[in-house]
């Protein structure tokens, strides 16, 4: 979230990237998180304990938890869901932003310290500080990188936060990636292109959301497309029935997300 | 559209390949050759452009600057207009912004392509900040058909692997700079725009298509204080309305 505050970060935190993303390369992509990869986060970001995590947030459950030891099995989920979720997760399923945000961005320390997930769920088990990077996922689903530090010791600086974020294009690549490998290994994976939103748009249709995203009238994407104002209409409620999106900036968003990122987004997480 | 097994090892080939080339440059010639290997072609090329001041900032392979002043004299081709118009940066074919019998006819082709037996063009996207756009390109002569659906979805599947490559290639040179000491500048960086968390909260929400009733019930504000902090982004983030402000919001949190 906030980088305007964004902290300089030094060649050493560079390398340190770039050894990350050596280090991890060549690790299995049968899922994108296995526990090694999770191990590496934690030279990373040092003194802080990784988990990769799964929320079904209609469900309110957080079925799939993988940490630097492999599955991470928490009895206590089920309280956590009763008293939280965690501001963060709420942030995000409030924003949709996924960028990476501490604990402290989302929410003042004084108010988390009173709320019921502080006092029944994190402060018992020891746990202080956050931070989190959002994975893209599907609708009702989240998916994030959560570092956690105990709460005697100090909060993530903006330098953790700012090397986490730095993380997002190069998963997104290991995303993409594994998801082609599972695609091969699982032939009935293969018929559900649903991945990209986009697709199904006729050019034409894909061309006026573009333009009304944009910021452009029906009236300017007629003249400009030599069309009458009525085409363009009927052209956006057909895109906006493919779509699944009843206006302009919901299509555009829908479509820039599609289109964009179409080989890594919207798969399904349940199967890790 | 369906890719087969033969498809999809493909690309894995083709990031295999690429992956442990040298990546102070994200596209050198080995990356393109392994580019025309994936979808077979007669040139590929990348390239980054000044639509606004007609000129090309960079190409690999180059060109000379006879080919330049030619190619902005009868230019730019329709893919780049197509670009400039709609933001989009999908693959496409020229096929797909230009009907046969009207790019035949433009000078573009005649002056341009047809004289060194080029016609067919397949390009990709890479980015549209302002007027820079920068794209992979790849060019078919006469004598072979024109790009299928299936050379145009392969390489729009490309997209997240070359941004990786792309921010691996910053990443490097950030390293190798001074200690950091400079201002960041990738290519995330060129929309920075200084909004209140309270503005960015309300921007990401827009993003997501939701009304300013809508907005106005989650955050416990009213739909009048939902418009005022709208108009504060637009006139920071320098938009005319919602879908644009939407827009702007995906690509910052997509991007």
């Amino acid at each position: 979230m906030s980088r305007g505050s964004a902290s300089r970060l030094g060649s050493r935190d560079f390398e340190a990237i770039l050894g990350f993303l050596a280090s991890t390369r060549q690790l299995d992509l049968e899922t994108p998180y296995p526990s090694e990869l999770i191990a590496h986060l934690a030279v990373l970001v040092e003194g802080a304990h990784p988990l990769y995590r799964e929320n079904d947030l209609v469900g309110r459950r957080s079925p799939l938890m993988v940490d630097a030891d492999g599955r991470h099995e928490d009895d206590e989920d089920e309280l956590y869901w009763t008293v939280g979720p965690c501001p963060i997760t709420s942030y995000r399923s409030l924003t949709g932003d996924l960028s990476a945000a501490r604990l402290t961005d989302v929410v003042a320390w004084r108010r988390y310290r009173e709320s019921p997930v502080y006092r029944e769920y994190f402060g018992p088990g020891g746990v202080g500080y956050m931070l989190d990077l959002g994975l893209p996922a599907s609708p009702g689903w989240q998916r994030t990188l959560l570092f956690c530090r105990a709460r005697g010791e100090r909060d993530f600086s903006d330098r953790d936060r700012d090397v986490l974020e730095l993380l997002q294009p190069h998963l997104r690549a290991r995303e993409a990636r594994s998801a082609l490998r599972r695609r091969l290994l699982d032939e009935a994976l293969v018929d559900e292109d649903s991945s990209d939103a986009g697709a199904s748009l006729t050019l034409r249709e894909r061309e006026i959301v573009f333009l009304a995203a944009r910021g452009k009238t029906n009236a300017d994407i007629a003249a400009e497309l030599w069309i009458t104002p009525g085409t363009v209409k009927k052209h956006l409620e057909n895109a906006y029935l493919k779509l699944g999106v009843s206006n302009r900036a919901a299509a555009a968003s829908r479509l820039s997300v599609g289109s964009h990122d179409a080989s890594w987004a919207g798969r399904a997480p349940s199967a890790g | 559209m369906r890719l087969a097994r033969a498809d999809l090892e493909a690309i894995l080939g083709f990031l295999a390949d690429v992956d442990d080339l040298d990546i102070d440059e994200p596209y050198p010639a080995e990356v393109l050759a392994s580019l025309r290997a994936l979808i077979s072609c007669d040139a590929v090329g990348y390239q980054a452009a000044d639509l606004g001041a007609r000129r090309f900032i960079e190409h690999n392979p180059a060109e000379t600057e006879e080919d330049d002043a030619l190619y902005w004299a009868v230019g730019p081709c329709p893919i780049m207009d197509y670009r400039s118009r709609t933001g989009d940066l999908t693959a496409v074919r020229m096929s797909d912004v230009v009907g046969r019998r009207r790019y035949l006819g433009l000078p573009m082709y005649r002056e341009y392509f047809q004289p060194v037996g080029l016609d067919h063009v397949l390009d990709l996207g890479l980015s549209l900040a302002g007027q820079r756009y920068r794209s992979l390109v790849l060019l078919r002569g006469h004598d072979v058909g024109d790009f299928s659906e299936r050379d145009r979805v392969v390489l729009e599947m490309l997209r997240p692997h070359l941004r990786a490559r792309e921010a691996r290639a910053d990443l490097r040179r950030r390293a190798h700079d001074a200690d950091g000491a400079t201002t960041p500048s990738s290519a995330s960086d060129e929309k920075q725009v200084s909004l209140t968390a309270r503005e960015r909260e309300i921007l990401h929400l827009v993003g997501r298509g939701e009304t300013n009733a809508q907005i106005a019930t989650e955050l416990w504000i009213t739909p009048g204080t939902v418009k005022k902090h709208l108009e504060h982004v637009y006139e920071k983030v320098g938009v005319a309305g919602r879908a644009a402000a939407a827009t702007f919001a995906q690509e910052r949190s997509g991007g």
